[in-house]
């Protein structure tokens, strides 16, 4: 059994965690992260990934750092560490 | 549902959208978790530095989170402005949004208005925008 | 020393030009906030891409996996099938390029008077569409040499070796490298070879917003990943839209006066909004960016015409 990460929800998905701001998850790396989020929440996998990448609008963190500058999907988990998940807040003229 | 919103905050916006043009400006203001009163606000950085398009860098936007967290706090407003076109959300806007309780605030100082401004208040959810009234007010 | 035994000798070694009029203004006693422009145009035939083609064949023959008559295949928007289309004909061998239909009909041209051969992929695609009818006509081809620059350590050590030092030489006192995230080659070698000699050095991707297209870069998040990549040698990736790209590369020109091309425009607007958030900070800053290529190959596009709405070129630019 692999260890037991935090994973903080944001507002807008947390329908899908009846309504949990924190849920926890078991993974090595991001990608089995998500996973594991997947199969104790359906639906949450979709809301994070598209065509098995990590969605543009969303960004997800280990700690303090983006992930999209620890490989991604293939960013590495350790036991203690706290996922946050959070939607990007962008917008434009167009 | 409507937006109230003190008269400096409407000031402070409008001026940081002076102050960064051509680019657009953008922020949220914080208030208590539930509470709908729009009472710190925050500016924030726009990373995009573009007058066409604003974005919270990934840092500021995990450190934003964290500090409304730590005070027990929402974002009650995002807001950004439109430079050179209405306050009115664009396909981008609405793509992008994705906090169901803020009320999304376009501020529009488009050369025509002048030295004056528009102000308008949305609700995006699920890609469905609904304006709303807006009350700005000297003091709560 | 600007003598050489040879056109391919003289690769390299480009100037690093200060942009005075460019860079922002700083407050009185504020350390300057500078930009720097490596002109990669200066190499043999017009572009940064050069350095990988050249490394790339040197590679390839060292390994003898590049013998005489052999045949090169590459997927690319232009830029890297003109290098390799140069030392291929100087060196007598055959190239064939994968390229998006749509690319500037500038780019055929100069392919085609290097005797180069092209295939034409859908435009929908972009140039992942042509990495993936690079890969199956190499499968289709084993005798064909698929030299690959997304994934050939030759393209990145080629900026390891060059474009990395020969900044670092001319500016020491660095504190943020600005490129374009194409094969990423340039900001993964490059990249490695700054931070290696001065460890809080910012290396800054520009690369173009999700869903949209800026020519010979690409989103990291659209769905192909260079085999090259390392996320940790970034600290930042810069999102740009086309409209900024167009509107920065006539700046560049108007103001400066450097001829560029349009991916230079995408990394100009993301140095420059560092150069902002510096000036904002108080804190001075050094920032060196790349230059890839010249405006030549897009004169076609309308791009530079001061009136021309960035909009309505769209459809034949962003290749």
């Amino acid at each position: 059994m692999s260890q037991t990460i935090e994973v903080r929800i944001p507002t807008i998905l947390r329908p899908y965690t009846k309504n949990e701001k924190a849920v926890t998850a078991q993974g090595e790396t991001l990608s089995e992260l998500i996973s594991s989020l997947d199969a104790n929440f359906s639906g949450l996998g979709e809301r994070l990934l598209e065509n098995g990448e990590l969605r543009r609008f969303i960004n997800i963190y280990i700690n303090d750092e983006d992930v999209r500058f620890m490989g991604g999907l293939n960013a590495p988990l350790k036991a203690g560490d706290s996922v946050t998940i959070l939607p990007a807040v962008a917008g434009g003229c167009k | 549902m409507t937006l109230r919103i003190l008269q400096r905050d409407v000031d402070a916006i409008v001026a940081q959208s002076r102050a960064e043009y051509p680019d657009e400006c953008c922020g949220v203001i914080l208030g208590p978790i539930g509470s709908d009163l729009a009472n710190r606000l925050k500016p924030m950085v726009n990373a995009a530095h573009s007058p066409t398009f604003y974005e919270f860098d990934s840092k500021d936007l995990l450190a934003l989170y964290r500090e409304a967290d730590e005070n027990d706090e929402e974002l009650v407003v995002i807001y950004h402005s439109h430079t050179e076109t209405e306050a009115y959300p664009s396909r981008t806007d609405i793509a992008y949004a994705s906090e169901p309780n803020a009320h999304y605030v376009l501020v529009s100082t488009r050369k025509e208005l002048a030295s004056s401004y528009e102000l308008r208040s949305y609700r995006i959810i699920d890609g469905e925008v609904t304006e709303e009234p807006v009350e700005i007010l000297l003091d709560w | 020393m600007t003598r050489y035994e040879s056109l391919e000798d003289s690769l390299g070694h480009t100037p690093l030009i200060g942009l005075p009029k460019l860079s922002p203004k700083v407050q009185d006693g504020a350390p300057p906030v500078r930009l720097w422009a490596k002109l990669e145009d200066r190499n043999p035939t017009g572009s940064i891409k050069d350095r990988t083609a050249l490394a790339m064949i040197d590679a390839a023959e060292k390994t003898g996996q590049l013998i005489p008559g052999a045949t090169i295949l590459e997927p690319t928007s232009g830029n890297t099938g003109i290098s390799l289309a140069m030392v291929a004909k100087v060196r007598g061998y055959k190239l064939v390029c994968v390229m998006p239909e749509n690319t500037s009909v500038e780019r055929t041209q100069l392919l085609k008077m290097w005797g180069a051969e092209i295939i034409y992929s859908q435009a929908a695609g972009g140039s992942n569409e042509a990495v993936r009818l690079a890969k199956e006509i190499a499968a289709e081809h084993p005798d064909w040499v698929f030299l690959y620059q997304y994934g050939n350590p030759a393209n990145t050590l080629a900026h390891y070796n060059g474009t990395g030092p020969e900044i670092f030489e001319d500016l020491p006192e660095i504190t943020h490298f600005v490129a374009g995230l194409g094969t990423t080659g340039t900001l993964m070698g490059a990249g490695k070879f700054l931070r290696e000699k001065k460890a809080d050095v910012q290396i800054i991707a520009a690369e173009p917003r999700y869903g949209e297209v800026v020519y010979g870069l690409r989103n990291l998040d659209a769905g192909f990943v260079p085999e090259l990549y390392d996320a940790s040698v970034l600290t930042r990736r810069f999102a740009v839209g086309a409209e900024d790209s167009v509107r920065r590369v006539r700046e560049l020109l108007a103001v400066e006066g450097i001829f560029a091309g349009i991916s230079t425009g995408a990394i100009l607007h993301a140095a420059l909004g560092i150069a902002k958030e510096c000036v904002a900070a108080g804190v001075g800053a050094e920032i060196a960016f790349i230059v890839c290529d010249g405006g030549w190959k897009y004169l076609s596009t309308g791009v530079y015409d001061e009136g021309g709405d960035a909009e309505g070129i769209e459809g034949q630019l962003w290749a």
